[in-house]
């Protein structure tokens, strides 16, 4: 069977970054133009891991996590080119081109494929390369992409980055607004809590619709399937996560029933009912976080996990209120 | 049997600073298409033409003496429709200053005698043929716009670079499993690299960075990211500035072409192997 090349491409890094300290023949002086540098990591039918990361080898995790996946799955699957794909996309004119490659190899980043526009839009390259997920600090950009169907998030690295496996790529992700789309989120926000229950309560069984990252789920769900297949249901180095507000004994139920319904599934569900997410993902210690409320990617990101702002939906016009944290 | 020149008054005569190109006449015109009228209609490359206009024009709103390129269609095995041609090009208002008509026998004989520094064509064994022959060639490629001048010019002059010619090391190409035919054009291309980046060089010389109408793309194929680096390094050395850079390491290029939609690009004999993975 031949999937689609699955590519994430992440975007941006966020100007926080300290440049690296040692020479390496090549002036790293003015890497401002880490402002600009997008990646591209997706899973496609070549193999590749993930987004670039700073200076420090420990923010390597995720790469090294990526490309642990991509190993097991060449093993398995020598035939297939089923794998973690990533490109780099930036705006920059060639000329920085070289000293880019000398940076990635400095940081023993696994990127192969570069994507050097020169200053035009990347959005009509993400199509070409058939993009399963973008990643950019440009929140711009992003929305561009999910305006083009692409799913698509802004990135926001933590001040200091909690330990990550280098062996399970671990991803989370929000329910409304992300998984699925913002319609319960918009009820929430116009009608308030008990609306939201009775809402929830009443289209129990009906489909949430889906949302901007439903089909990245569904890559990775194929992914694992392809490790189950292979006696690897345990040690999976694949897992994914489901990180809601919702609670489990009411309106979670039907997040669950869209997934199955769906076909799909998460390894783990926590449904936090209002409690804030930072201190479990913090346990999590998942390699990305995606979330559409700022809030919490904010939050994410203070107890030290990689979160993506998904800027989708109606919490882009109505931000989360810091004060009030009710349960839903 | 001498070539066919018909030279078009339409258009001064240049000084011999220009950059002479030669361009086939395929694919400017809609060759293909049985007509009735006196003048052709447009073919898939006539932005090309359109393009090296909108340069020149550019050029001679800033300096009025100069200009830049003088451009001759070569028109193979069309002795019939020269009538045609020439009324086209006159009724298209081209900046087309000969039209050389010849048989294909005589091809290499007349794209020498022209004295053309780049030769251009859609017919990719004609591209294969100027290399052997050491006269830089690239492919003229179709573009896929819309109807009217306007988007057509509103577009910079766009060129592809081959990276893979100018970053991989031929001992790669053998090991791949290509073919000779294949290895030959692949080194002819390269021999001829040197050229090419004159006139591209000579072109650019003439424009501000900011507001060129001319863009350079170098887009590798087969080779991994350090040949990529290796080819714009040498982009760098051949005097080059590159604007936009893509390095597909085995992906497949005909998705990326679609997006980068050049007028020209460089053959390395190469291109319609997309399937081979990438070497590192």
């Amino acid at each position: 069977m031949s999937l689609d090349p699955v590519q994430v491409m992440k975007g941006q890094e966020p100007t926080a970054i300290p440049t690296p300290t040692t020479s390496n023949g090549d002036s790293k002086g003015s890497w401002d133009s880490s402002k600009d540098v997008y990646e591209h990591k997706g899973s496609t039918k070549k193999p590749r891991s993930a987004p670039v990361r700073r200076a420090r080898k420990v923010e390597g995790g995720i790469f090294f996590a990526l490309d642990a996946v991509n190993t097991k799955l060449r093993e398995l699957y020598p035939e297939s080119e089923e794998l973690f794909d990533i490109v780099l996309v930036t705006y920059n004119h060639a000329h920085v081109g070289i000293r880019l490659i000398n940076t990635i190899n400095y940081h023993n980043l696994f990127i192969e494929r570069f994507c050097m526009t020169g200053g035009s839009s990347p959005i009509g390259y993400l199509k070409a390369w058939h993009t399963n997920l973008y990643l950019s600090a440009d929140a711009e950009k992003v929305k561009e992409a999910l305006a083009e169907g692409i799913a698509a998030a802004t990135m926001f690295m933590p001040e200091k980055q909690t330990e990550v496996s280098e062996t399970q790529l671990r991803v989370a992700f929000d329910g409304d607004a992300v998984l699925f789309s913002d319609e319960s989120e918009r009820i929430f926000k116009a009608h308030g809590l008990d609306k939201f229950f009775e809402h929830e309560r009443e289209n129990e069984n009906t489909l949430l619709d889906h949302g901007p990252l439903k089909g990245f789920l569904e890559l990775l769900g194929k992914l694992q399937k392809k490790f189950y297949a292979k006696g690897h249901r345990l040690d999976c180095p694949i897992r994914t996560y489901l990180v809601t507000a919702r609670s489990a004994a009411s309106s979670g139920i039907r997040a669950l029933k869209t997934l199955r319904a769906w076909g799909l599934e998460t390894d783990e569900a926590l449904f936090l009912a209002g409690a804030p997410k930072g201190p479990m993902l913090e346990k999590i210690r998942p390699h990305i976080y995606f979330d559409d409320q700022m809030f919490h990617v904010e939050g994410a990101a203070e107890m030290g996990t990689v979160a993506a702002h998904v800027p989708y939906g109606i919490a882009q016009k109505h931000p989360h209120k810091k004060s009030s944290n009710p349960s839903k | 049997m001498d070539p066919n020149i018909i030279t078009n008054t339409d258009v001064v005569q240049l000084p011999s600073s220009v950059i002479v190109i030669a361009v086939s006449c395929h694919g400017i015109f809609d060759l293909d298409t049985p007509t009735e009228l006196d003048t052709l209609s447009k073919g898939p490359t006539f932005s090309f033409i359109k393009a090296i206009q909108a340069m020149n024009e550019k050029l001679t709103g800033k300096t009025p003496k100069v200009t830049l390129f003088d451009v001759i269609i070569l028109a193979k095995d069309l002795q019939g429709n020269q009538a045609k041609i020439e009324n086209s090009i006159k009724h298209y208002g081209l900046p087309i200053s000969r039209c050389w008509f010849f048989n294909n026998e005589e091809f290499t004989q007349s794209l020498k005698s022209t004295n053309a520094k780049l030769f251009l064509s859609m017919d990719s064994s004609d591209v294969c043929k100027a290399l052997q022959e050491g006269v830089p060639a690239a492919l003229l490629c179709p573009q896929t716009q819309a109807e009217g001048d306007k988007e057509q010019v509103a577009n910079p002059f766009k060129v592809l670079l081959s990276g893979d010619v100018m970053g991989l090391p031929e001992e790669k190409l053998s090991e791949a499993g290509l073919s000779q035919p294949q290895l030959q054009t692949f080194k002819a291309a390269k021999a001829s690299m040197a050229e090419f980046a004159a006139v591209i060089r000579e072109m650019r010389r003439h424009f501000a960075r900011e507001d060129s109408p001319l863009r350079v793309t170098l887009m590798s194929v087969l080779g991994s990211s350090k040949e990529w680096a290796s080819a714009l390094l040498t982009a760098r050395g051949l005097g080059l500035e590159v604007d936009e850079a893509y390095c597909l390491a085995g992906a497949s290029s005909g998705p990326i072409l679609n997006c980068i939609q050049p007028h020209i690009m460089c053959y390395d004999g190469l291109y319609s192997v997309t399937e081979v993975p990438a070497l590192s």
